[in-house]
């Protein structure tokens, strides 16, 4: 690193601008800001002190990260925003090189310096917008706001008097990528900063506490709320900006001693997983450290939900959402990884059906939160879901945060934190509940469409080679012969039927506006056993009004059900129509005809079972959209999720 | 897996069916002596006594 050495404008004590490229350098000896305006000095009045925060990092700490060359933590900017103050360190890399590492909520974020491209101005820019970064690629922007330059610490890149706004935006990118574009004090970008979330382990610290000894110190600190005299328990006092006491419901500023927000005289919610309940899910073991009610209001009804923060201090936060006795594990988001549309939304290869929008309204909470929450705090949420999931949107103004929750069933949760009893039972579909029926459908529709494949396969090789006649012969009709008299009867000639199977009687009758009954019994001459059957050929036809009619036909079938093999004579006594004689009539007899209405009725038994799960996985689906901004589309998510 | 099963059994269902001859509704069975056959005139319908159509 080069280092300019000069005096201090102020004091006159020795101060030394490490990097060639840093404008700013708090002096050690007196605590002036000074600036570096070309070959001269410029004092801008002592700095305040350094707002306490929880960090570890310290000006000096060398490191190195990711094959970069080692760095070395020169300057350190305090912010703030109005919701809490953050760090943010200048590391100084060999070669007059530099970068950022930003400290907030327990997080590290490395920000690399990038080329400055075309963006809009501060003014401009709105959360949401999508803004093409160049190589970086295209990002989304998640907060917008303006912070104070509260104070400093050692040397810093940019010129600026403390105490000065300084306006930027924060952006989310593919791959968990990060960005700020600080517009400075003005409206026009002034630099562009690209990086993305850094475990401190990842950075090569030394000199640093080891990771489990800050678990450690972070572990809890008892303190007693100023309100109600309750102890309370900090379970992440490195993040926690806001508690809520659960004695007495006050809401204190856990970054200025538990000052008193909100003064309350009880609590008014109580939270089925007490705080301070530690549980495993999705394989880490959370503690609850805080709790909220949220509702939406439509049309005057109010929907309430509640939501339970939880926290590891290696993973840091998650969250618990329990919504009509429906539960969801929920994780955040990088709004740069979520592709957005109007009523659809994409994230990790899912697509995400836009369920439900509102303004969503904190109505109580209890523990600590990583952020200044508030009762009275508005946001507008957007749902997609993609059954298991749901991605989710909350936005207000200057700010836009996505999270990414799974459904849970409600045994889990409360085997999980081990709680007395059981959970409350869920109320109809929740928007993202997986659906039973799920694979079932599309299971039960192969297998019924593969059977019935097989049915017709097995029916038309029936058809082509199945059927066998047996016996054929014309029977005439005495002219002198009397309707039903025992002498007008006829018996074919034997036949024999070589293997068992139905029989298929088919007669042939030149009737014409008449009829001819058969009344038939087809003997077994061996056995002595006769089947009965009757058959009828009528056939009718003229003229009317509408046109030419026909009613019947020449020819009429009955069929015997499983006939014996044997051999076998028929007994066909002839009826008819009275000064209507019929001459005769062709009889045919088939053995072994396959059956279409069997075939049917087969295929009706094979498909019931999909149909029927067809209807309920719709009326599942329909059930679950009732209650979404959208009517019943129709579409059945669990073929997408096949 | 049920359904699977279900689905053997409906086919296995229609392919005796189809193999045995079964037709819906019973067909009418009785058994007529040799001698009572072989008599001129001595077999009758039950259609007949019944009086027919």
């Amino acid at each position: 690193m080069s280092g300019y050495e000069a005096r201090c404008p102020s004091c006159g004590a020795a101060i030394v601008f490490s990097l060639g490229t840093t404008l700013l350098k708090v002096c050690e000896h007196c605590g002036s800001a000074v600036a570096r305006k070309g070959a001269d000095l410029e004092a801008y009045g002592k700095v305040a002190g350094l707002i306490p925060t929880p960090s570890v990092l310290a000006l000096g700490v060398r490191g190195g990260y990711a094959g970069a060359p080692s760095f070395e933590l020169v300057g350190r900017l305090q912010l703030d925003h109005g919701a809490g103050t953050w760090d943010e360190w200048l590391m100084a890399f060999a070669g007059d090189t530099w970068a950022w590492l930003a400290e907030a909520q327990g997080k590290f974020h490395y920000m690399g310096v990038a080329p400055l491209p075309p963006v809009p101005e501060f003014e401009d820019v709105r959360v949401g917008q999508t803004i093409d970064l160049g190589p970086p690629g295209t990002f989304v922007v998640t907060e917008v706001k303006t912070a104070r330059f509260v104070t400093a610490q050692g040397e810093l890149p940019f010129d600026v008097k403390p105490g000065s706004a300084l306006h930027y935006a924060d952006l989310s990118g593919p791959g968990g990528q990060f960005a700020t574009l600080d517009y400075g004090t003005g409206s026009a970008a002034e630099a562009l900063y690209v990086g993305r979330e850094v475990a401190l382990d990842e950075l090569g610290m030394r000199g640093l506490p080891e990771a489990e000894d800050r678990r450690k110190r972070a572990a809890g600190e008892s303190l007693a709320c100023p309100q109600c005299g309750g102890p309370l328990e900090i379970r992440a006092p490195d993040q926690t900006q806001r508690v809520a006491c659960p004695y007495c419901g006050s809401l204190l500023d856990a970054t200025r001693d538990l000052a008193v927000l909100e003064a309350l005289a009880r609590v008014e919610v109580k939270p089925l997983i007490p705080l301070g309940a530690k549980g495993t899910l999705d394989g880490t073991e959370w503690t609850v450290i805080g709790f909220m009610e949220r509702s939406v209001t439509v049309e005057g009804v109010r929907y309430p939900w509640q939501e339970y923060l939880l926290y590891e201090p290696g993973k840091g936060f998650r969250w618990l959402v329990l919504a009509k006795g429906h539960w969801s594990f929920v994780a955040p988001a990088h709004a740069g990884d979520v592709q957005t549309m109007t009523v659809a939304s994409r994230y990790r290869d899912m697509h995400f059906k836009h369920f439900q929008g509102g303004g969503a309204v904190v109505d109580h909470v209890l523990g600590e939160f990583y952020w200044a929450v508030a009762r009275g705090d508005r946001t507008e949420s957007n749902d997609f879901v993609h059954p298991p999931h749901m991605l989710s949107s909350e936005q207000d103004g200057s700010e836009i945060n996505w999270s990414f929750g799974t459904y849970t069933a409600p045994d889990e949760v409360w085997k999980a934190f081990r709680l007395p009893g059981g959970p409350p039972r869920p109320e109809g579909v929740a928007p993202h509940q997986p659906s039973p029926y799920t694979g079932r459908v599309r299971k039960a529709w192969s297998t019924a469409l593969l059977a019935t494949s097989i049915l017709f396969a097995v029916y038309l090789a029936l058809l082509i080679g199945g059927a066998r006649q047996v016996h054929r012969q014309s029977v005439e009709i005495a002219p002198s012969a009397v309707p039903g008299a025992p002498e007008a009867a006829a018996f074919t000639e034997p036949f024999v039927v070589g293997r068992a199977g139905n029989l298929e009687v088919r007669v042939r009758a030149p009737v014409s506006n008449s009829w001819l009954y058969l009344d038939g019994a087809l003997i077994n001459e061996d056995t002595g056993e006769v089947s009965e059957f009757d058959v009828e050929v009528s056939f009718y036809s003229g003229r009317d009004s509408d046109g030419a009619w026909s009613e019947g036909g020449t020819e009429a079938r009955r069929y015997l059900s499983a006939v014996a093999p044997g051999r076998y004579v028929m007994r066909l006594a002839p009826q008819w129509e009275a000064g209507r004689a019929v001459s005769g009539y062709d009889v045919e007899v088939r053995s072994r005809v396959p059956r279409l209405y069997q075939v049917v009725l087969a295929a009706l038994a094979l498909l019931m079972w999909p149909i029927v799960l067809s209807w309920r996985s719709m009326r599942f689906e329909m059930q679950r959209w009732s209650e979404s901004d959208h009517a019943f589309s129709g579409s059945n998510d669990e073929e997408e999720e096949e | 897996m049920k359904f699977g099963v279900y689905a053997l059994m409906v086919l296995g269902l229609y392919a005796t069916s189809a193999w045995r001859g079964w037709e819906l509704g019973s067909t009418r069975r009785g058994l007529i002596p040799r001698d009572v056959r072989e008599a001129p005139g001595g077999y009758r319908s039950f259609g007949y006594w019944r009086g027919g159509k």
